[in-house]
């Protein structure tokens, strides 16, 4: 996935090599959008890690008193 | 993605990302930049069609969406896996009740074991993914062994021995849910 969006970053800067400004541009907004999918699958990428992990509150609910 | 960053708020993961994003974008603007000072070669970057952009966003779509969909299923199954367990733990807890004294005390310490460790040691191991399935929770295993060695002295007893055993089977079915990992770095 990231070679794939350096690669389309690298076609980008091409395309757009005559004129810097455009380049810088069309580069910023293609790679904000690379990072927010970036982001988005590698905040739920472990399933018990993290903020949006699933936590063992469920199970602590159920436990015998 | 690196062990660490997996443990990071969400916003200091976003900005971990954009930094690192920003950085590589602006590491291949200059590079190119740098290149295209030399005529010939501004040249032929210029001669680049525009028409390779489409596919190339296309084909970046495609993979997103494929890690996406793995990332969230396998989220999903573990939410399940979950969900399905509390509710096998809280049936063996209250079925328990069916053999009052010692084997109703002992079950439901075996249970409350199986939490603790759940919890306190399988979550932590879970969250790096190392846990395995080849080794039976012990609490769970004797458990298991406790309501197969109950003797049943009436039809409502029997029946709760035979619900018993189900869920302390399923019990242990988490930790190989939500196991692969889509690692979009």
């Amino acid at each position: 996935m990231v070679l794939l969006a350096a690669l389309t970053l690298l076609a980008i800067v091409f395309v757009h090599s005559g004129n810097r400004v455009t380049a810088a541009l069309a580069m910023g907004v293609f790679a904000a959008a690379v990072a927010v999918a970036i982001v988005m699958i590698a905040a739920q990428d472990r399933p018990f890690a993290g903020q949006l992990g699933v936590k063992p509150t469920l199970l602590e609910q159920v436990a015998p008193r | 993605m690196v062990d660490w960053s997996h443990e990071l708020a969400v916003v200091w993961l976003a900005v971990l990302v954009f930094a690192a994003t920003a950085l590589v974008t602006a590491a291949i603007y200059a590079a190119v930049t740098a290149l295209a000072v030399d005529e010939g070669r501004q040249d032929a970057f210029k001669r680049v069609s525009p028409g390779m952009l489409p596919p190339l966003g296309l084909v970046f779509g495609l993979v997103v969406g494929f890690l996406a969909a793995q990332v969230w299923s396998d989220a999903d199954r573990a939410q399940q896996a979950v969900h399905r367990e509390a509710s096998s733990l809280r049936a063996v807890d209250l079925l328990a009740d069916r053999f009052p004294g010692a084997p109703e005390r002992r079950m439901h310490a075996l249970v409350r074991r199986h939490i603790e460790d759940a919890v306190h040691i399988e979550w932590p191991e879970m969250a790096r993914q190392r846990a395995t399935l080849t080794v039976i929770p012990r609490p769970l295993g004797s458990g298991l062994q406790l309501a197969l060695s109950l003797q049943p002295t009436n039809d409502g007893q029997t029946l709760a021995q035979r619900e018993m055993v189900a869920p302390l089977e399923n019990a242990s079915t988490r930790a190989g849910s939500g196991s692969s990992s889509a690692s979009p770095a």
